[in-house]
């Protein structure tokens, strides 16, 4: 599978690694920012390789969706828009929907421990400081993904979340993550009783109502520029 | 094909990446390029004629779905066949038709539901001929039908994504969806589009998937030991 559990340390793997996740970074953070054009030779001398594990990194971030590669014209990090953004919650909300279905029966101890400690720390004061931990919405779902041990799946959702935690980062207001307080509450309580439907059934509703509300915003803001 | 290279899209010009990209997809799913394979730079430069650069792009890209399997400076090789693999991600596209199928058939258009019609014909008789390969191409464009319904670019590359898995293996099948009558469970299914009942055909693909998501559980998932050693994220 693609993603090799074990595999031999190699130094130039791990410069494209490195460069690979510097970017990321700072295009899921904002500090490089949505439509912004990226120069190889401007990465090359800020991460400090040379072009080839630049390109790599690239292309890798451009089959994430977070940069676009024009040949011979340009690359800029992906301006967000909404329809994109729609069809890319339309694509994870049922595949989420899926893995907490599957996986909640199977959840140990420490899985729920994990998860109580996950929603003590979602309270209507955190939005600002949970935008930025890259290892709330990630971690949280990871805790899914590992009890289900589907590589394939664990694989589409570590390539396809970043794109949403970017648009998290970079939503107009924080209205989506009040609204969808609720729905998240009951998705872990229901997980913890090792309830699958009905915490699947409420990643359902967190994902109509919280979602909605974040691809809304991103819609009319988009108006108001044109 | 799950690739992008049908009616929808006006054409471009083709960048030898792609070109590259699908001679080796092609090769690989049609068996010229066995699994295990070692691919080397050279040979590949050679075969297809053109750089370096386009066949390492290529080659990227082909890892990306599983299709090759790269560890730096020691080999590039076609992925051997990974049964677990398979069963993953049928499991996997079983999520995104179901959702597919209760969201777009409801309106779903006239012209979808005539490819859905000769798709299931099509499916008919490779099923009768017993041509596994013909059958799973069948397969995988009925099904894709429903995501292609949808007008979300996200959802159609993810489940072509995951295309190769299914359309590679497909002689390996012992017995497609544990089911010996695959083409009249497909004609249910294309009726139900036809009636622009969502949740019946959804039902319906549920049920076609279920054993592929049930072997998973049964005999690839590993014991919590296991996981909390070995997790794969």
């Amino acid at each position: 599978m693609p993603v090799p559990v074990t595999e031999a340390v190699n130094p130039r793997r791990l410069i494209r690694d490195e460069v690979f996740a510097r970017l990321l970074d700072a295009i899921v953070d904002g500090d490089l920012l949505p439509g912004e054009q990226l120069f190889d030779a401007e990465i090359e001398k800020w991460v400090g390789v040379s072009r080839t594990p630049v390109r790599e990194a690239l292309n890798q971030l451009a089959a994430m969706g977070l940069v676009e590669i024009l040949p011979q014209k340009r690359t800029r990090v992906t301006p967000i828009d909404p329809v994109r953004l729609r069809g890319l919650l339309d694509t994870l909300g049922p595949l989420l929907e899926g893995v907490v279905r599957d996986s909640t029966p199977l959840l140990t101890d420490a899985d729920k421990t994990a998860l109580k400690e996950f929603a003590q720390r979602y309270t209507s004061d955190a939005p600002k400081q949970i935008k930025r931990d890259r290892l709330f919405t990630e971690g949280l779902i990871n805790v899914y993904l590992r009890r289900l041990d589907n590589k394939t799946l664990a694989r589409l959702a570590t390539r396809h979340l970043p794109e949403l935690r970017r648009a998290i980062n970079a939503a107009p207001s924080d209205t989506f993550f009040t609204i969808g307080l609720p729905a998240f509450h009951s998705a872990i309580d229901a997980s913890v009783a090792g309830d699958a439907e009905t915490a699947s059934a409420a990643i359902h509703e967190y994902w109509n109502e919280a979602v909605e509300q974040l691809v809304g915003e991103f819609a009319a803001a988009d108006k108001k520029d044109d | 094909m799950p690739l992008p290279v049908n009616d929808t899209k006006p054409v471009e010009r083709q960048l030898l990446r792609d070109v590259v990209y699908t001679r080796l997809y092609e090769g690989i799913i049609d068996g010229t390029l066995e699994p295990g394979e070692t691919l080397l730079d050279d040979k590949l430069t050679a075969w297809l004629g053109v750089s370096r650069t386009p066949v390492r792009e290529a080659l990227m890209k082909l890892a990306d779905i599983g299709l090759v399997e790269m560890a730096p400076n020691r080999y590039t090789r076609v992925a051997p066949i990974d049964l677990r693999a398979i069963d993953e991600a049928i499991y996997t596209t079983g999520i995104l038709h179901v959702h597919a199928a209760r969201t777009g058939v409801p309106s779903m258009d006239a012209a979808t539901i005539a490819r859905l019609e000769k798709a299931s014909k099509e499916i008919k008789r490779h099923a009768k001929s017993k041509d596994l390969p013909a059958l799973g191409v069948a397969l995988n464009g009925f099904f894709l039908e429903f995501e292609r319904s949808l007008d979300n670019a996200v959802l159609v590359a993810v489940s072509e994504g995951l295309s190769p898995q299914l359309l590679r293996y497909v002689t390996v099948w012992q017995l497609p969806f544990d089911t010996d009558d695959i083409p009249a469970k497909i004609a249910e299914i294309s009726a139900a589009a036809k009636a622009r009942d969502g949740e019946k055909a959804a039902e319906l693909i549920r049920d076609l998937y279920e054993p592929a998501r049930r072997q998973f559980f049964d005999e690839y998932r590993r014991s919590d030991a296991e996981i909390d050693a070995n997790p794969i994220v």
